[in-house]
């Protein structure tokens, strides 16, 4: 990585910080080379989509759109590390996938420390759901759904005996995950998975919008806009409690000891 | 592999028996890429398969972009597919 060097020469009017550091770079290359390049908008968010089907183990045939988890995932590790990354959007519409790739992703979003917003737009099926709740705050578009459904009536399996236990316990991990991260009973989630009647191919639910929140599985209705403020008041608020942290410490008693002996 | 979709499952398997087709692994520029080749010098990317942490974050590294590696690629080779489909479903 290349380190930008600060320019020798400042701007009459010195802006603060960032805004700053922009325009120097701008006046920078006006001066150098006798044109203006607009610097590249650094954003401080970084916007993970999640799309068509979350791809894992198996690269599936090329007319799936797909969200492939060995890239996903070292990129949540870059964002997590990024010290330029301050915050994460993410913006799903998804038809579901692999159970395992999905929750592998859903648990690395939970997990990471820098605030997360995440937005259903159009749809967050099956395996989407436990992705869409693992953000911080969620929002879903009036018109997106969310498909919940049992996994065993649309699952594809391969080579193991005691399917149906099998299946039960994947199901299980979905279930506990959704449950720990969002507002919904265990009860609700299971009784809208296994509601009959609403889905013709399928036993399940698609809540729309609204009912996704009344339910509890998302905490407002919004989009891009409401999710960016959110996300911006969590940075804004991470950032303020960090520096509460960092502000006056304690200082430890050798140090103080080692001050008063040395001004005696 | 337990695929949990809305989506019905032979939309989703179709073609399923062509396979990804040839796949090439490179390494340029310090990282190793699985390409699907498409012309002398020019891949589709597949997948990093090992890359410094802030490619993943750069958006003309993420899977399906075009990486022109030229013709002097310093490592490369033809995979089979047993190298990058781990299983097979039927």
């Amino acid at each position: 990585m290349s380190e930008k060097t600060t320019p020798e020469t400042k701007a009459e009017q010195p802006a603060t910080g960032e805004e700053a550091r922009k325009q120097a770079a701008a006046t920078e290359s006006l001066v150098q080379l006798g044109q203006v390049s607009v610097p590249p908008a650094e954003s401080n968010v970084f916007c993970l989509t999640i799309i068509g089907q979350v791809e894992g183990h198996l690269m599936l045939p090329p007319q799936n759109k797909t969200t492939k988890y060995e890239h996903v995932i070292p990129q949540l590790v870059a964002a997590e590390q990024n010290p330029k990354v301050e915050g994460l959007l993410i913006v799903l519409n998804t038809v579901g996938g692999d159970v395992e790739a999905g929750l592998a992703i859903a648990e690395m979003i939970a997990s990471l420390s820098k605030p997360t917003v995440a937005v259903v737009l159009g749809g967050g099926h099956s395996i989407g759901v436990p992705i869409a709740v693992s953000a911080d705050y969620t929002f879903i578009a009036e018109t997106a759904t969310m498909t919940i459904h049992p996994i065993r009536l649309n699952g594809l399996i391969i080579g193991v005996p005691q399917t149906f236990e099998y299946l039960e316990k994947m199901q299980e991990r979905v279930t506990r995950f959704v449950k720990s991260h969002s507002r919904i009973s265990e009860e609700r989630f299971k009784e809208l998975m296994f509601k009959t009647g609403e889905l013709t191919r399928d036993i399940g639910t698609t809540v729309i919008g609204l009912e996704a929140v009344n339910d509890g599985l998302i905490d407002e209705i919004g989009g891009i806009g409401e999710a960016l403020k959110e996300l911006n008041k969590r940075i804004a608020e991470r950032k303020a409690a960090s520096n509460f942290a960092i502000g006056p410490q304690p200082v430890p008693a050798g140090v103080e000891t080692a001050i008063g002996e040395g001004g005696a | 592999m337990i695929l949990y979709t809305s989506m019905p499952i032979d939309r989703v398997m179709d073609g399923w028996e062509n396979g990804p087709g040839p796949l090439i692994e490179i390494e340029h520029t310090g990282m190793t890429m699985l390409l699907s080749p498409l012309s002398p010098g020019v891949g589709r990317l597949v997948r990093l398969v090992s890359a410094p942490l802030e490619t993943y974050l750069n958006p003309s590294y993420a899977p399906g972009s075009l990486i022109y590696y030229g013709t002097e690629a310093l490592s490369r080779r033809e995979l089979a597919p047993s190298d990058y489909q781990t299983s097979s479903i039927m």
